[in-house]
């Protein structure tokens, strides 16, 4: 029987809905052949990139958030879409947080993380939402 | 699920988390950990070796959970992190102002 390779969810763009989009990232990939070591990859990226939307996409209002899984092994494309406000990931400054942690202060580490764990990233800005593609390739 | 869970050892109180820590579960971290370093010592050792996942919300808690530490005369290590939590430690810089052990054994000693 073939395998499914495409999944959809639908969240809101709530703290709470964080694991249950960890859970199906987990499972479908596992069920891809993906190895643990992409999956916590992924899982780590992803909720980084959705607690940015929560936090400061949506400002922690109401709002949705798309989750397409396209798994074709060795590489598993993560596309997540938001309507929140317009951010170009791949525009972004990553600090040198030693300073500022240094002093205590946290904050300010999810896009340096989500650039250490994909393998790559591509961001489209379409009819008003914030697409972003995360890569992750097993031969990478 | 997130849990917490402490016992004392050579005079630390040794914190073992277990679990996922994110932007959901910090709130029940940081008043489990308000709780335990009021009432007891002020040297904690955090043992990550039951944590499955930490965020960048959680890493947070943590740095400002050892920066008032350290304010009341205290002290947070951290130990038994999974390979994947210890390159975020390390990547991020967390280990300038967090010092790191392979066990509780190393972190009790130093």
């Amino acid at each position: 029987m073939k395998k499914d390779t495409n999944f959809n969810l639908i969240i809101s763009a709530s703290k709470k809905n964080l694991k249950k989009v960890r859970e199906l990232i987990t499972k479908e990939m596992k069920v891809n052949g993906f190895s643990t070591n992409k999956i916590i990859s992924a899982i780590i990226t992803i909720t980084e990139h959705l607690e940015n939307i929560i936090k400061y996409g949506y400002k922690n209002s109401k709002g949705k958030i798309y989750i397409k899984l396209d798994l074709n092994y060795p590489v598993a494309k993560i596309i997540v879409s938001d309507k929140g406000k317009k951010f170009n990931i791949l525009k972004a400054k990553t600090e040198d947080l030693k300073e500022r942690i240094k002093n205590g202060i946290g904050g300010k580490m999810g896009i340096k993380i989500i650039f250490n764990f994909c393998d790559d990233l591509e961001y489209k800005r379409i009819k008003g939402y914030n697409n972003n593609i995360f890569i992750f390739n097993e031969k990478k | 699920m997130f849990e917490l869970k402490s016992y004392e050892k050579n005079g630390f109180i040794i914190v073992e988390l277990s679990g996922e820590l994110d932007s959901s579960s910090v709130p029940e971290f940081l008043s489990k950990l308000k709780k335990i370093w009021e009432c007891k010592a002020k040297k904690i050792i955090l043992d990550m070796k039951n944590m499955e996942f930490i965020s960048s919300s959680g890493w947070s808690a943590i740095i400002e959970e050892c920066k008032k530490l350290r304010a009341a005369s205290g002290d947070m290590k951290i130990a038994c992190l999974n390979k994947k939590m210890k390159r975020i430690f390390d990547v991020v810089g967390i280990n300038v102002l967090i010092k790191y052990y392979e066990s509780i054994e190393d972190a009790t000693k130093d």
